[in-house]
């Protein structure tokens, strides 16, 4: 199974700099920037390359700003 | 831009004509192209051509006041829509817009009423068309009105990953809630006790069905 994580996505347009993103990612992936969230998914992953985990920042995000993406399939799925 | 009369044969609707009578229709199709993200049609708004999806993928949609949406439906190469106001005379049923580049083949309302007017196989085949979506739209009611949201996303993600169209189909939280009827915060917590209990799980930027039988369980709400 080839990796397929994309880092979230992020509409400056919509961010209004709260911050309840990086407090809500248990990986400490992301760092608020002046226009927004600044996400390194790639570097704080703490099992290297597993990209395991529920995206909590899109969850929490007041305003829809962050969006993460994936794949629905089934075990051994390709 | 005139539209290839083979590519119609794509569509059932027009599957069953002879090579006369479709070269005859398709001279009353044109040809369309839109950017992904932009508006096709608008519920609501008068109904002028009936559209036949040949490249891409469109979203089918109804919005609330509030600005919540519900997916109707997402239609690919051999999709249609507007075929209902197009047919009863009334504004367009629903929004629709491109997700990615899209070719459409449109006909104009009158021609295409002339078209099932003029051909019985037409005719029959838009009737077993709408009988499959008045199946299909009223499972969507059923699972709407009458399931969880738990039930709800387990029946989500098990058609998602049955259907070989959409493996690769990249989904945000937000697009499943406007799937299922829900929202998006509603969606992140539900996949988060679908995870915990055993039935899913996140790997490398996917959502990996690992219990398949319990899943098939909670959609059908037991």
């Amino acid at each position: 199974m080839e990796t397929t994580c994309i880092p979230p996505q992020v509409d400056e347009t919509r961010c209004t700099l709260c911050g309840l993103c990086v407090e809500a990612c248990r990986c400490h992936a992301v760092e608020l920037g002046e226009r927004g969230p600044v996400f390194d998914c790639h570097k704080a992953c703490p099992v290297p390359g597993a990209y395991d985990c529920w995206c909590l920042c899109e969850e929490v995000c007041p305003t829809g700003a962050i969006t993460c993406t994936f794949e629905i399939v089934a075990e051994n799925g390709a | 831009m005139a539209v290839n009369d083979q590519t119609l044969t794509r569509f059932p609707l027009f599957a069953a004509l002879g090579d006369d009578a479709r070269r005859e229709i398709a001279s009353h199709f044109q040809e369309r192209t839109f950017s992904p993200a932009q508006a096709i049609a608008l519920e609501g708004e008068q109904c002028r051509v009936a559209c036949f999806v040949v490249r891409g993928i469109v979203r089918v949609y109804r919005l609330s006041h509030e600005g919540r949406e519900q997916v109707l439906a997402h239609l690919g190469p051999g999709g249609m829509f507007n075929l209902v106001p197009v047919l009863d005379g009334g504004s367009g049923m629903a929004s629709v817009d491109a997700l990615t580049e899209v070719t459409l083949y449109s006909i104009p309302c009158d021609r295409f009423r002339q078209v099932v007017r003029g051909h019985r196989a037409v005719a029959l085949a838009v009737t077993e068309y709408l009988s499959a979506e008045v199946r299909r739209l009223s499972d969507m009611v059923e699972g709407l009105a009458l399931y969880t949201v738990h039930a709800r996303l387990a029946r989500f993600l098990l058609s998602q990953s049955d259907d070989p169209q959409q493996s690769s189909h990249r989904w945000t939280q937000a697009e499943i809630a406007a799937h299922i009827g829900t929202v998006r915060e509603m969606v992140g917590r539900t996949l988060r006790d679908l995870d915990a209990a055993g039935l899913i799980r996140r790997q490398r930027g996917r959502i990996v069905i690992a219990n398949r039988e319990e899943l098939e369980r909670q959609a059908r709400g037991e």
